[in-house]
């Protein structure tokens, strides 16, 4: 019904066109027609032969057929004034005659350049490995790269997998540039009826529109292209980043459609990533900006992008004041060959009054001149949507690997974290292996006790206890107590530099360490560790005294003569081999509880205990730091493990495309 | 002036705060918003400083808005160069209404000299409301040429008051919103956003677009959004715009207003997760002292020295002041240990017992940790932080200060009281009483008994005397077992006294030495805590 509400409109032109080309004879016609084509478009005179773009195929198959072609369409046209309604629906027919007739040798064009399944499976294969990423660690650039990630696989869904698998037409043009540039404007003048809501207010388009011939529509409405997007009639409220809105207008040539797309640069940014997405599937770029913009940074981001992608691109240089066309055209041309982009397309309209979203249409003659080029002349239509495939496909060349760089980063991050939390845990345990074996741990309490224990004379009266029974337990117990707490102490010490270590260090760490160390509770260890440390130290005390009870043979000759009491000696083994005697610690004028050791178990029996009571002591400080260096750990993994593999398959997928081409 | 003068107070008492809270948050919060704040602080230093009778507007806006055409229509004059070509003004131009000290002001802007113009009052009768104006046109900031051009990004930072001119293609760019309308949200009284190029559009268009603009800024938090639709071309709307302008002009308030509003808008992210104890107990509670000095006197073990010294000393006692016959007595019941060939033990732990003693480092640590958990409790990470830093600041010569501090006082364990000597001879004196007793026994028994010859001594010969001196010999023995006794039970309540007084000797010295190691440098973190928030809480109203 729209179409209803267009014939009148175009009445005039069609009349005022008209005269021009009757009198010359039908046969001529096509002829004449691409003569206009190759200058300058008479005004109007596009809309009447728009339709007609078989009158195009006709010429280029030798003018023959064209006889029979013509005098239909010409009726067509020349009756469309008297009944619209009827002739709309003749108008349809008539297109999908063109469809019929387009069809057998586009299949014919296409078929041999059929897709090799090696590519379809290089195609899959790197779908996959894009699919597969998983980039969990926030490092500079992350955003960016889950970015590009979820463009190159919309981009793969979207564009290149059906587009590898089907015929060059109908080519997408995508419209794309700023917000108020005029690019729906644009599509409606070109569609010839309002299929995009117009506007002051900016942005003003958040839905994308597709418009095309209705033949093509069904096509488009499957939704090979853009198949994740949902086919809508109207605009929803708000920026409708999942739906696409589809209409058909039969004053766009066959083989074509275009799609409006919201801006690049307004405040609402998920327009940008609409019109991102949309641009990576298009066929073929049409930049709109205007005479105001066309020095706007986001704009030539936008350019910047079209050239590395190797799209095909045309340039609308719109709203351009009727006086300031010559200056303003020219530095835009200067800035684009500054560009590189000099070789591009151009097309350049003029500010003039805006009716019901429409532009006067001799402002569009030339683009509309270019489309129905692109329409009928398939060779042209199929190199341009070859370069463009070719240019995404190329782009992966580079995208994809950098996302594989992107991903090497993570991994070589996660790393480093990973391994922040060893050195710091590890060193920790340095730390004490090296205070259990030089004597600090011999110092304050455990000293004291010491000496206690040795002074008052405990120390001889264990080791006689056959005639001293009534040896002090509670100096035993002392002395016990103080080795204990100064072990726990100087663990506990280690355990809370280590916490703080793993995080200081995280915190250097750009990015996502600083962000994992943010974390609660990372920086100190967990509430039970006192306890737990306590525990540990209690049994490793209890471990030392069954080793010298079990393992501690006396020597025979002094088993005859001394019996001890085994608890006191496990206390003094402890004290021997905590380092008495050595570095700083006190009794450097000779071990005495290692050489009073040596003397009752013998100096082999004594290597065997201190080694075992060690490498207890470590394995047990390993078992507290493991559980500790877990939290790190599960902190880290719920940030998202990188799989390393998973850059070699993208690497190996993109080679594999590259042979597959 | 009384409406000027409490605005300048209120804002330079809240720099001054402000100027403290940079001090004193150095090392402790975000360095970038520190880093803001003090350039806050030098560009408010240096703006309150200069001309105060002058309000720097400037017109900000997209490339191709028409800002210098609004900068022509608004002096009367073509001074800016417009032109079709985009981006055309790459430098700033200014014109002062009313030149007079204004010089500095532009010097500080960097104007270009060639840039600077100005408009006599006395020459535009009906600009005199806007004497004291210094309108700039800057660049734009959305260009190409601007991603390499900090220029306008400055002048915005720097002017009173800014005039956002957007036309109808370019108002609702992510460039001018994300990038400046947002950051400056607050700023109401001193923005003024100039909908441009009207003429472009119907009337009801311009309507249209106008609600379109308020509601868009009312989503970006400008509350009371000040919106002319002007036009360069056709001049209206330029009355109202310079009506909006001479209001904020002839109030010579738009510089405090904005300086007020960009101190607003750091204190917001400033003071962003305040605490909810902004005031910490600067001193540290008498409880928590002691728990530390006990902390402490255990890491330096001064119960067990204590009772150690007690001990050793009780032990050691008995080869002096014991009696000596029981000693001699042990000793014949041989020593096992000799069969283990191992030296002379007994002298080595003799000799092992005679040191110092010695702090734990591993025990000071952890003292020192729990002291700053229990005081950090509810302070942001950062503080807690650098109040645990504190207290460690100095933790590292905390074992060693302890060490020799307590070196001093602890008296060695094998310290021989010179009573105890005397005790010793008093001891032999009773031994070789009852030899001597034991000869005058034997002698008597020889010549009074036997008759073994002619006593030199009549003494000798006398046996009558022998029940005498036997009962003399019991008493030696009796005595020298007594004195023992009593001299043992001297040594104990001389150690028990002794250990007492060095308990609290050592307990007086580790408080000491905790005070100036430990707690005067967290105290002096606490009070940082309490004047950083007092700052914060100052420079925020």
């Amino acid at each position: 019904m729209k179409a209803a509400n267009q014939t009148p409109r175009s009445e005039p032109a069609d009349e005022a066109v008209m005269p021009e080309e009757e009198p010359e004879s039908p046969g001529e016609q096509t002829l004449s027609f691409r003569a206009i084509k190759e200058d300058e478009a008479p005004p109007d005179a596009d809309i009447s032969d728009e339709p007609d773009p078989s009158d195009e195929l006709a010429s280029a198959d030798n003018l023959d057929p064209s006889d029979e072609l013509d005098p239909s369409d010409e009726l067509d046209s020349a009756d469309e004034p008297d009944s619209a309604d009827d002739l709309d629906s003749a108008d349809d027919l008539d297109s999908f005659d063109d469809l019929d007739s387009f069809d057998a040798p586009e299949e014919e064009f296409d078929l041999p350049e059929q897709v090799s399944g090696a590519l379809t499976e290089a195609l899959s294969q790197l779908r996959e490995a894009v699919t597969g990423l998983h980039l969990g660690l926030d490092v500079p650039g992350a955003d960016e790269a889950r970015k590009s990630q979820a463009a190159v696989l919309a981009q793969l869904d979207d564009y290149v997998i059906p587009r590898v698998h089907m015929s060059t037409a109908p080519a997408l043009i995508v419209v794309a540039g700023s917000t108020g540039a005029g690019k729906s404007t644009l599509v409606n003048t070109l569609a010839a009826q309002t299929v995009s809501a117009t506007g002051v207010r900016r942005p003003t388009t958040g839905t994308p529109v597709l418009v095309c011939n209705p033949a093509d529509e069904g096509w488009f409405k499957k939704g090979t292209l853009l198949s994740g997007l949902e086919r809508v009639e109207e605009p929803g409220e708000g920026p409708g980043s999942g739906s696409i809105v589809v209409a058909s207008t039969k004053w766009l040539p066959h083989g074509v459609a275009l799609l409006d797309t919201p801006d690049i640069d307004s405040v609402v940014e998920e327009h940008h990533d609409i019109a991102h997405r949309m641009l990576d599937a298009a066929d073929l770029w049409v930049f709109v900006t205007s005479a105001s913009r066309y020095a706007d940074a986001p704009s030539w981001g936008l350019l910047k992008l079209a050239k590395e992608r190797g799209a095909r691109l045309v340039i609308v240089l719109s709203r351009v004041p009727a006086r300031s066309r010559e200056v303003v055209s020219k530095h835009f041309t200067r800035m684009l060959d500054e560009y590189g982009l000099g070789e591009v397309e151009r097309f350049i309209i003029n500010e003039t009054t805006v009716t019901n979203g429409r532009l006067p249409d001799e402002e569009v003659a030339d683009l509309r001149m270019w489309l129905s080029e692109l329409s009928v002349d398939e060779q042209r239509r199929a190199l341009a949507v070859q370069a463009t495939l070719n240019g995404v496909l190329n782009s992966f060349r580079a995208r994809v690997p950098a996302l594989a760089r992107h991903l090497e980063t993570q991994v070589a991050l996660r790393a480093d974290l990973r391994s922040d939390i060893d050195a710091a845990f590890s060193g920790a345990l340095a730390e004490i292996e090296e205070s259990t074996r030089d004597g600090s741990l011999l110092r304050g309490e455990v000293l004291a006790r010491w000496q206690d224990f040795a002074g008052s004379g405990d120390l001889m009266r264990t080791l006689q206890i056959r005639k001293a029974k009534n040896h002090g337990p509670e100096r035993i117990g002392a002395l016990r107590g103080a080795l204990r707490s100064g072990l726990e102490s100087v663990i506990s010490t280690a355990v809370h530099r280590a916490s703080e270590e793993v995080v200081t260090r995280w915190r250097q760490r750009a990015g996502a360490g600083d962000r994992l160390a943010a974390l609660p509770g990372l920086g100190r260890p967990e509430d039970d560790i006192d306890r737990r440390t306590a525990r540990m130290v209690a049994s490793w005390q209890d471990h030392v005294t069954e080793l010298v009870r079990t393992e501690g043979v006396t020597k025979r000759s002094v088993a005859r003569l001394v019996s001890f009491d085994v608890e006191s000696l496990a206390l003094i083994f402890t004290v021997g081999l905590l380092g008495y005697g050595t570095g700083d610690a006190p009794g450097g004028n000779g071990a005495l509880p290692q050489r009073l050791l040596r003397g009752l178990l013998g100096a082999e029996s004594l290597r065997s205990i201190s080694g075992k009571a060690r490498s207890d002591l470590r394995a047990r400080i390993g078992l507290l730091f493991d559980d500790e260096t877990l939290r790190y750990v599960d902190a880290l993994d719920g940030a998202g493990i990188p799989d390393e593999a998973a850059a070699t398959r993208l690497y190996q997928a993109t080679y594999n495309l590259e042979v597959a081409r | 002036m009384t409406i000027t003068a409490e605005p300048r107070h209120g804002l330079g008492a809240r720099l001054a705060a402000l100027t403290r809270v940079v001090d004193l948050g150095q090392g402790r919060e975000d360095p970038d918003l520190l880093t803001e704040a003090t350039q806050l602080i030098i560009r408010a230093g240096n703006r309150l400083k200069l001309s105060p009778d002058h309000t720097v507007v400037a017109l900000a806006g997209g490339t191709g808005s028409g800002k210098s055409s609004l900068f022509n229509a608004i002096s009367g004059l073509e001074l800016s160069p417009t032109g079709v070509r985009r981006p055309t003004t790459a430098r700033t131009h200014a014109c002062v209404w009313g030149l007079e000290g204004a010089a500095p002001l532009l010097d500080w802007l960097q104007i270009q000299w060639r840039h600077r113009f100005s408009r006599s009052s006395a020459l535009d009768k009906d600009d005199g409301q806007l004497h004291g104006l210094i309108l700039m046109d800057l660049p734009d900031h959305d260009s190409i040429r601007a991603l390499t051009d900090t220029e306008a990004d400055r002048l915005i930072t720097a002017a009173d008051l800014i005039v956002w001119v957007l036309d109808p293609q370019k108002y609702a760019d992510a460039s001018t919103h994300r990038r400046y309308v947002t950051e400056l949200a607050g700023h109401d009284a001193v923005t003024v956003f100039a909908l441009n190029q009207a003429d472009k559009l119907t009337p009801e268009e311009v309507e249209e677009c106008l609600d379109d603009l308020r509601a868009l800024l009312a989503r970006e938090g400008v509350e009371h959004p000040r919106v002319v639709a002007t036009s360069a071309v056709t001049g209206g709307g330029i009355v109202d715009l310079k009506a909006e302008l001479a209001e904020s002009v002839s109030a010579r308030r738009a510089g405090y207003l904005r300086l007020e509003a960009d101190l607003d808008r750091l204190m917001l992210r400033l003071a962003k997760d305040m605490p909810a104890m902004l005031k910490v107990e600067p001193t540290i509670d008498p409880a928590r002292r002691a728990g530390l000095t006990d902390a402490l006197c255990d890491a330096v073990g001064s119960p067990a020295v204590g009772e150690a010294l007690e001990n050793v000393h009780g032990t050691r006692s008995i080869d002096y002041v014991g009696w000596p016959w029981g000693r001699w007595a042990a000793r014949f019941r041989g020593d096992p240990l000799k069969h283990l060939k191992l030296g002379d033990v007994k002298e080595e732990i003799r000799s092992l017992v005679a040191d110092s003693v010695r702090a734990q480092p591993a025990e000071v640590d952890n003292a020192v940790q729990a002291l700053s958990d229990g005081l950090t409790q509810g302070m942001p990470e950062p503080w807690q932080d650098s109040v645990r830093d504190a207290a460690r600041s100095r933790s590292g010569q905390l074992p060693k200060v302890l060490t020799d501090e307590l070196a001093e006082i602890a008296p060695p364990l094998d310290r021989v009281p010179a009573w105890w000597r005397l005790a010793k001879v008093w001891q032999y004196l009773l031994v070789l009483l009852f030899v001597a007793g034991l000869g005058l026994t034997g002698a008597i028994v020889a010549y009074g008994v036997f008759q073994a010859g002619e006593p030199p001594v009549e003494l000798l010969g006398d046996v009558a005397a022998l029940p005498w001196v036997l009962l003399m010999m019991v008493s030696v023995l009796g005595v020298g077992l007594l004195s023992a006794i009593a001299s043992r039970n001297f040594v104990v309540m001389a150690a028990g006294r002794e250990r007492d007084r060095l308990e609290r000797e050592m307990r007086r010295r580790v408080a000491s030495v905790a005070q100036d190691l430990v707690i005067e440098p967290v105290e002096r973190e606490l009070t940082r805590y309490n004047d950083y928030f007092a700052a914060l809480e100052t420079s925020r109203r």
